[in-house]
């Protein structure tokens, strides 16, 4: 680390200039929610940028408006169960593949990963006629499957991780001792991957919460969602009613993100305490 | 391998039932669930794309002769590609700086990267419209400057596609390229320096090389989800930049040609599968250099 202060000039300009390029690469990240808050106080009824002056009206536009209203529930009736089915399904997959000595295991990985993977129009014009056939199509159901499949892998994918750090040592100890499959499931395996499944579950809610295609194809009037509402709107006019939508949206996400963060902290914790 | 022979002594004791066996029993609820609402409804496209309106190859071939489509298939791929590379080439020094830094700035520019993953992809794709519009912030900017005299009309173009797909595609390059940097020995640049090399020929000769892993895997992962964008080709690029996901849409919804959609889909698909069957060889390449490595 102190080889830097013996360096040459010209090698402390070159890391000036890596360091200004990141930086601007960083903005480049962060620029859209620089956007979308000033432009969601805006005082006009058309998109200027930056704002000349300022108001709370587009927020109480939405307050006004209940298909708001209507689309969040929507979006909540859909993406909590879906979380729940992904956190239930994702963790049993990931649980049967690590532990389960199969021969074609990364291959069954890379099939359960593979709804996240592959576009989503796929599915959606795949699921779409299977719901007519079903009569489910613009069901909340048949958007609770759909976002069930791409919150699969995310559970999937945390789960492993953390049971990828643990060798099956306690259960295998747990069963030598006695204990039925469903009591080392509960008493063993679930407190030591409970964080991954919870951590996946946000995931899948996350995404469900945020999933725009399969909703296009699968939702109707009654059930569509979030998404699907703001980009209604987007094709029709351009208003600072969405940018108060999408500040909204980003607060809540965030207090999402900070509760996942805190779960993993906490899971890392418990895991150095574990090592000793 | 005790799980080798469960059965043989069929006694009830749990020593003899072993705990692999009990495991494989938990792959049916998840693997019957994929199976009827993945697997079903991917094989019923592909069907469907030999089977409407009449069986045969009917799908293809208008596919493959009628230049819209081939175009934009043909423009899929391009545009993904081209993605790719922006993403490499601004990925790359925000993950070199962020594999080698202090705890504290690797931290923030993790959330950096993090926040933009969270925040959802079609409100992203608004605000590149309220940048890219004809009255919007870049528009303002160029006019007042005096680098144009009339608004450029960005929305519906190619270079706000890009803009727009790249911010999107950024951490899931820049997070690869991370994990791999980490894992390269700090110590081998300084023996370097120490031997007389200079710090680019120090990178060029031993860092680069040995970020391939990552930069491969990146690439693969970011290509092939490129392949398969909605949101931002079709509010930014419009008819002008048609994307494959954007035209089976249309197709499906729109024009209710839903042999023709099938068949794009398939076509998609086997692209995506492609590339994804070589990501995992990549990735499980990158985990297994790092497993050794140690």
């Amino acid at each position: 680390m102190a080889a830097s202060s013996i360096l040459p000039w010209r090698y402390r300009i070159g890391g000036l200039a890596l360091t200004a390029v990141v930086t601007l690469i960083l903005v480049y990240l962060i620029l859209p929610q620089f956007i979308v808050l000033p432009l969601s106080f805006s005082d006009k009824s058309y998109l200027s940028f930056p704002p000349t002056g300022w108001s709370s009206q587009w927020y109480v536009k939405i307050a006004e408006n209940l298909s708001w209203a209507e689309a969040t529930a929507n979006s909540l009736i859909i993406g909590i169960p879906a979380a729940l089915l992904s956190m239930i399904f994702g963790t049993l997959a990931a649980l049967s593949l690590k532990r389960g000595a199969w021969k074609g295991a990364g291959v069954m990985s890379a099939a359960v990963v593979a709804p996240t993977m592959l576009p989503h129009v796929i599915l959606a014009i795949g699921l779409y006629p299977m719901m007519i056939k079903f009569g489910l199509l613009g069901t909340h159901l048949a958007a609770i499957i759909g976002h069930t499949i791409i919150g699969i892998p995310l559970v999937f994918i945390t789960v492993t991780a953390v049971l990828a750090s643990q060798n099956g040592a306690l259960e295998l100890a747990a069963m030598t001792l006695g204990a039925t499959p469903w009591q080392t499931f509960w008493r063993v395996t679930f407190p030591m991957i409970r964080i991954g499944v919870f951590i996946g579950g946000i995931l899948a809610f996350a995404a469900s919460f945020d999933e725009l295609m399969l909703s296009l194809f699968l939702t109707g009037a009654g059930t569509r969602t979030l998404p699907k509402l703001i980009w209604e709107q987007l094709n029709e006019f351009l208003t600072p009613t969405i940018a108060a939508v999408a500040t909204l949206i980003f607060a809540f996400t965030l207090v999402l993100l900070v509760i996942a963060s805190f779960l993993q902290a906490v899971g890392s914790r418990n895991q150095v305490t574990a090592n000793g | 391998m005790a799980q080798m022979n469960p059965r043989q002594d069929g006694a009830r004791k749990s020593s003899s039932w072993s705990a692999a066996d009990f495991n494989r029993l938990l792959a049916i609820p998840p693997g019957a669930v994929l199976a009827l609402f993945f697997l079903v409804p991917i094989f019923g496209v592909i069907w469907r794309s030999f089977s409407d309106p009449a069986i045969g190859l009917l799908n293809y071939r208008r596919l493959f002769t009628d230049g819209p489509y081939l175009q934009s298939l043909w423009l899929t791929i391009t545009t993904a590609l081209m993605v790719t590379v922006l993403c490499l080439v601004t990925a790359y020094p925000v993950a070199y700086v962020m594999a080698r830094a202090r705890t504290s700035i690797q931290q923030l520019i993790g959330a950096l990267v993090v926040i933009p993953l969270w925040t959802s992809v079609v409100i992203r794709s608004y605000a590149w419209m309220v940048v890219f519009q004809r009255r919007g912030i870049l528009n303002q900017a160029l006019t007042s400057t005096g680098l144009v005299d009339t608004p450029v009309n960005f929305i519906p173009g190619s270079i706000a596609v890009y803009v727009g797909m790249v911010h999107i595609m950024l951490p899931f390059m820049i997070l690869p390229l991370v994990a791999n940097m980490r894992s390269i020995d700090g110590r081998l640049l300084a023996a370097a320096g120490v031997l007389g090399a200079t710090p680019a020929q120090a990178f060029l000769r031993i860092f680069l090389p040995l970020s391939l892993p990552g930069v491969l895997a990146g690439s693969a992962l970011v290509f092939m989800m490129s392949l398969g964008f909605y949101i931002t080709p079709a509010l930014l690029g419009g008819p002008r930049h048609m994307m494959a996901a954007v035209l089976i849409e249309e197709q499906a919804n729109r024009q209710l040609d839903w042999g023709l959609a099938s068949a794009l889909a398939t076509v998609l698909l086997v692209l995506t599968v492609a590339v994804y069957s070589v990501y995992v060889r990549l990735s499980n390449r990158v985990e297994g250099g790092l497993a050794h490595g140690r």
